[in-house]
């Protein structure tokens, strides 16, 4: 596993569940092997559920490896307060519909050439998001639109 | 040789704890997450994984030394990994440690703290 490949692996499972959520990744320490998974806009019920993913995905992927994953996840309205210009784009993007969404995420898939990932087929099982708060979610989606 | 930082790990745990007890949220992270970073360089430095003057990826080799004790070390990587996104947010961020977080790690990062300097031989002070 390749650095590019586990920050691939991180991005699809995290869009697998969240496809609008804002993913950036930063060095820590200066570490070339060692990234901090920063996820910002998340739904405040959301964050300890996405946080949870990427200690998962440290524990199974990382601890037999030379590399870790530490987690930096931001609920909305921590990330409207301190990283405003991270606001704009998932609010656009959630403000659009269904379709436009899976253009997205089908967008970052071919960016960062998924095949292996994508043909394992788990990550939509795997990594579909609690039904309760998915449907909270597209309720706001819906008033959103509205 | 016990742990080499067994006291000063002793001292940062109270630094911060002091600090938790005075509203100080964002200085009791960074000093409850070296505390237990003390404890488990000094465990490396007593097994020879890590040298007095190491100062390259540390944050990482600590979670590959925690998390490869066995039994409870995948458990123990995980909070310490936690602790650890709680202190960056603390030194780097520009938004507070939230306090409720850090007191639920409370209990593992001592854990932790306490394992590695027993773990190197035991200390007067942990």
């Amino acid at each position: 596993m390749t650095i590019d490949e586990l920050k691939t692996y991180v991005r699809t499972m995290l869009n697998a569940a969240f496809p609008t959520v804002t993913i950036q990744f930063e060095l820590v320490g200066d570490d070339p092997f060692h990234l901090g998974v920063a996820v910002y806009g998340v739904e405040s019920i959301a964050t300890k559920w996405v946080k949870d993913k990427i200690l998962d995905i440290d524990e199974k992927l990382c601890a037999n490896s030379a590399f870790a994953i530490t987690p930096l996840v931001r609920d909305e309205a921590t990330t409207e307060k301190y990283y405003p210009e991270l606001v704009a784009p998932w609010k656009q993007i959630i403000a659009a519909s269904h379709g436009i969404a899976s253009q997205v995420r089908a967008v970052a898939v071919d960016n960062y050439d998924l095949a292996t990932v994508l043909q394992a087929g788990a990550v939509e099982g795997e990594w579909e998001y609690p039904k309760s708060v998915c449907a909270s979610a597209e309720n706001q989606e819906l008033a959103l639109a509205a | 040789m016990p742990n080499i930082f067994s006291d000063k790990s002793a001292a940062t745990w109270a630094e911060g704890k002091e600090c938790l007890e005075r509203g100080h949220v964002n200085s009791a992270a960074n000093r409850i997450y070296y505390a237990v970073f003390q404890a488990v360089k000094g465990f490396a430095i007593h097994r020879g994984t890590m040298t007095l003057d190491t100062s390259d990826n540390v944050h990482r080799k600590a979670l590959e030394i925690v998390g490869g004790e066995g039994g409870k070390g995948v458990y123990f990587r995980r909070k310490l990994n936690e602790l650890l996104s709680l202190r960056m947010v603390a030194d780097y961020k520009p938004e507070d440690v939230d306090r409720k977080e850090l007191e639920e790690l409370l209990k593992d990062a001592d854990s932790i703290r306490k394992h590695h300097i027993q773990l190197a031989g035991g200390a007067k002070r942990i």
